[in-house]
């Protein structure tokens, strides 16, 4: 579906180096701090940018290379942007009849009123969610065959996440599809995506499947003594604590069973980051 | 192309105050004055620079990535402004002429083809110059940024305009006979359209070519 390769580009004080792949059927999660190069990915792979290197393919082709018709497969929701302000949802729907062919109107209108978004209220009036809700509902409104969402769930809360995930799982039920999703919500990820890239600064430090990460990696706490006795030969990433060392691993069974006295914590995706950006190579 | 014009012409429906206005002046300018001349060129020129609006709406908060995203070219979005901007400023133009012609049938008198020829002219050559000049400065610098660059524009044209004249007084070339070649050469109005077709198809391909490297 999508793939990227070492794909490059160059900003004052910040430079991208990519790969990543969405396969068929697949969720896949992009997390990381803001500024960590998360949307300039999106903008890559939308060729809303020129990339300086590498090579990016979207349905086997560049994104420069892309038609209509490929371009009606895919379903957009973008960190920073949207429809504009002064248009109605009334206004959009003969637009977005017009772009694609298999809008399905009906269905649209439907889950805007299911979502409270009123009709002929200019968007620019809507709240941060609304206009979240809006895109999303726009984005799977044409049966895309990937989605490429940028944050979908920011300024959301809890509620109106829950029914936005809830809809995009609906949407994941018809086989061939995939999403790329980024959210700095990182339970939202946990629940959702099949496999998961971490970015910092500009570069893929960590891809794993979702159901490994959580299941085999882990937080260790160790005191000082502990530590230096420790096998270090699956520690990821160490840090100073005021206790001792907090040490990230991918291979949790091995210490639970040769350290009994070591507290162990499961992994959650933002201890990972934390983890991940902040504690030190061993 | 049709979504991008379905969605320029609801733009357009935030500009109710601004259709008011250009309506008041039309009749404040033909009824009132009997300057129909006047008026129809200012009506052209109002409806003119629509296009440019709903590319300020299209940018409001970013816009303009998002709407790059949706299926179609960089190319079909310039082509539908000045599909739009031709439309709307002929449109404007038509109005103001039925108008003009209506209110002066009204009073009992007859608008003599001369000098509505008189209007047209001057009309047809702002709007080409219009469109030409500013669209692909706003796609270039964007709706903040190219007012600034548009006055750079004026102030460079009149300071250009100057120095010719100027240099014409030293050189001792008289004037009148240079503006008088300039307006045979445009009231000729086959002359004045090819003029005007080759302005605005340069003007298109270097917008494209604008937001073709355009990054968002």
């Amino acid at each position: 579906m999508l793939k990227l390769e070492n794909v490059k580009k160059q900003y004052d004080g910040f430079e991208l180096d990519c790969s990543l792949e969405v396969k068929e059927g697949c969720v896949t999660g992009l997390v990381g701090k803001n500024g960590a190069g998360k949307s300039t990915v999106f903008k890559a792979v939308l060729g809303l940018i020129q990339t300086d290197g590498g090579s990016l393919r979207v349905f086997g082709k560049s994104p420069g290379e892309l038609d209509k018709k490929d371009k009606q497969r895919i379903g957009v929701v973008l960190a920073d942007s949207g429809f504009s302000g002064y248009l109605t949802v009334k206004d959009l729907v003969p637009v977005l009849e017009q772009l694609y062919t298999g809008f399905r109107r009906e269905e649209f209108l439907e889950k805007c009123k299911k979502f409270r978004l009123p009709q002929d209220k200019k968007i620019k009036e809507f709240s941060t969610g609304m206009k979240r809700k809006l895109q999303v509902l726009a984005a799977i409104s044409h049966g895309a065959g990937l989605l490429l969402l940028d944050e979908p769930t920011a300024g959301l809360d809890v509620v109106a996440r829950d029914d936005l995930l809830e809809l995009l799982r609906e949407y994941m039920e018809t086989e061939g599809r995939s999403i790329l999703i980024s959210s700095h919500i990182s339970s939202d990820l946990e629940g959702f995506c099949d496999d998961i890239y971490m970015i910092d600064d500009g570069k893929i430090i960590l891809h794993e499947e979702t159901d490994v990460l959580l299941s085999d990696y882990a937080v260790l706490k160790a005191t000082d003594e502990q530590y230096h006795v420790l096998d270090k030969s699956y520690i990821l990433r160490y840090k100073k604590e005021g206790f001792g060392y907090s040490c990230l691993t991918d291979q949790r069974q091995f210490y639970q069973e040769n350290y009994p006295e070591l507290v162990i914590e499961r992994g959650n995706i933002d201890e990972l980051i934390m983890m991940m950006i902040r504690g030190e190579r061993k | 192309m049709k979504a991008l014009l379905i969605k320029d012409i609801h733009l357009l429906k935030s500009q109710k105050q601004f259709f008011g206005i250009v309506a008041l002046m039309l009749v404040l300018f033909t009824v009132v004055q009997d300057n129909k001349s006047f008026a129809i060129i200012y009506v052209a020129m109002m409806f003119s620079i629509l296009s440019m609006t709903t590319m300020g709406y299209d940018e409001y908060e970013n816009g303009m990535c998002y709407l790059m995203t949706l299926p179609f070219s960089r190319k079909e979005y310039v082509q539908s402004k000045y599909v739009f901007g031709i439309l709307s400023s002929f449109l404007g133009l038509t109005f103001s002429v039925i108008f003009a012609v209506a209110a002066t049938v009204a009073k009992g008198g007859i608008y003599p083809w001369e000098e509505l020829r008189d209007a047209l002219l001057p009309c047809i050559m702002l709007i080409t110059g219009t469109l030409s000049v500013s669209m692909p400065v706003q796609l270039k610098f964007g709706s903040e940024k190219s007012r600034v660059v548009f006055l750079s524009i004026y102030g460079i044209g009149f300071v250009a305009v100057y120095g010719v004249i100027q240099i014409c007084r030293k050189a001792d070339i008289r004037l009148s006979d240079m503006m008088s070649f300039v307006k045979d050469v445009l009231s000729t109005p086959w002359r004045l359209g090819l003029i005007c077709v080759v302005v605005l198809i340069a003007s298109y391909f270097l917008s494209v070519r604008i937001i073709s490297r355009r990054e968002f």
